[in-house]
């Protein structure tokens, strides 16, 4: 008998006689429903990342490149590293940003390591969605847009589109209906990578980015 | 008061006897600068959770509900695990059993051994 035999026939030999119920979520999520706007669902998100020392700037679809290559002088951003094979990232490559140095993602990890650790100033992936409650980004890793592109520059720049932010991090779980297929990082960010491990002095950049700044597409006329 | 053994990887491990455990067990608990570090870290890390859960009735059903939810899967076990496992490896993740700390240790130093490996990366 294998050593997996064994542990499960163990497991069943201490199994309840009676199975337990299905926890009911919907019964504690429902009731509790706010039955916000999106524009409701928008401030509480902003209050609670903002709260994390991340920054919000609203935008529109056609003027974000714009927001973002201001922020980039701003911040002195002479590189800045995005996946060219998504949506945004093949609107960006066709966009003007003065003064930075715009470098797709390409290749391998290994062929621009030493690049991406020292030489890249800023990040840019876009966010699958966001939680009001916990004011977190939903960041899903890929080919595209691997996880070291938001982990390792020191600035992270992702842009959201408002209409995708939810209420809860349930409503995103069974809205999306993440069951049926996960990617291999699926990421909540609610800040810029901070620790208090020693002596209880709050530092940030420990782990990762040391500044997250979000770009909210909000459609035009929307109340912000 | 300490023995010498050696784990499956052949390092030394030191084995302390109950007595002597008991000793230190006395010396750290009356050590007045662990205990003040100790009792500062937890109301640190205490206060810092009770901010998150700023309504007392909201974090009660919610610990009602988590531990609903870990009933439930510990009465299923067996099943839940076999389903990881089928979706772990349909996800191209090679998944081992190991029904003591020391045969996961063999396990582990066999796959570091078979690739030559020289540095070893542990997440805490």
């Amino acid at each position: 008998m294998s050593a997996r035999n064994r542990i499960l026939a163990k497991l069943r030999g201490s199994q309840p006689a009676q199975a337990k119920a299905l926890p009911d979520l919907a019964a504690h999520y429902t009731p509790r429903a706010r039955g916000e706007s999106k524009a409701e669902r928008l401030a509480r998100f902003r209050t609670g990342i903002e709260g994390f020392h991340a920054e919000v700037h609203l935008t529109t679809e056609s003027d974000w490149p714009a927001l973002l290559a201001r922020l980039c002088a701003d911040k002195q951003v002479g590189t800045l590293m995005f996946g060219a094979a998504t949506p945004a990232g093949r609107r960006l490559a066709g966009s003007s940003v003065p003064n930075v140095e715009l470098r797709p993602w390409a290749g391998q990890f290994e062929d621009i390591k030493a690049d991406l650790f020292h030489r890249i100033d800023a990040g840019f992936t876009q966010a699958r969605g966001a939680i009001a409650e916990t004011g977190s980004l939903i960041v899903w890793s890929s080919a595209a847009e691997p996880r070291s592109l938001s982990l390792v520059p020191p600035i992270h720049f992702a842009l959201l589109d408002a209409a995708t932010i939810h209420p809860t991090f349930y409503d995103a779980l069974v809205s999306e209906n993440w069951a049926a297929g996960l990617p291999t990082n699926a990421l909540l960010i609610s800040g810029p990578s901070k620790t208090a491990d020693i002596q209880q002095t709050l530092a940030y950049g420990a782990h990762g980015p040391k500044e997250l700044v979000v770009l909210v597409i909000n459609a035009e006329g929307d109340a912000a | 008061m300490s023995t010498q053994a050696q784990n499956i990887a052949g390092q030394p491990i030191a084995f302390v006897s109950a007595q002597a455990l008991r000793a230190r067990m006395h010396d750290a608990v009356n050590d007045a600068h662990l205990r003040q570090s100790f009792r500062g870290a937890m109301d640190f890390l205490m206060a810092k959770r009770a901010a998150q859960f700023p309504d007392e009735g909201e974090l009660e059903s919610l610990r009602g509900l988590s531990e609903a939810i870990r009933q439930y899967s510990l009465a299923k076990l067996p099943t839940l695990l076999e389903q990881l496992e089928a979706n772990l490896t349909r996800n191209g993740i090679q998944v081992h059993w190991a029904e003591t700390p020391d045969e996961a240790n063999a396990i582990m130093l066999g796959i570091a051994q078979r690739h030559a490996a020289k540095l070893v990366v542990k997440g805490k």
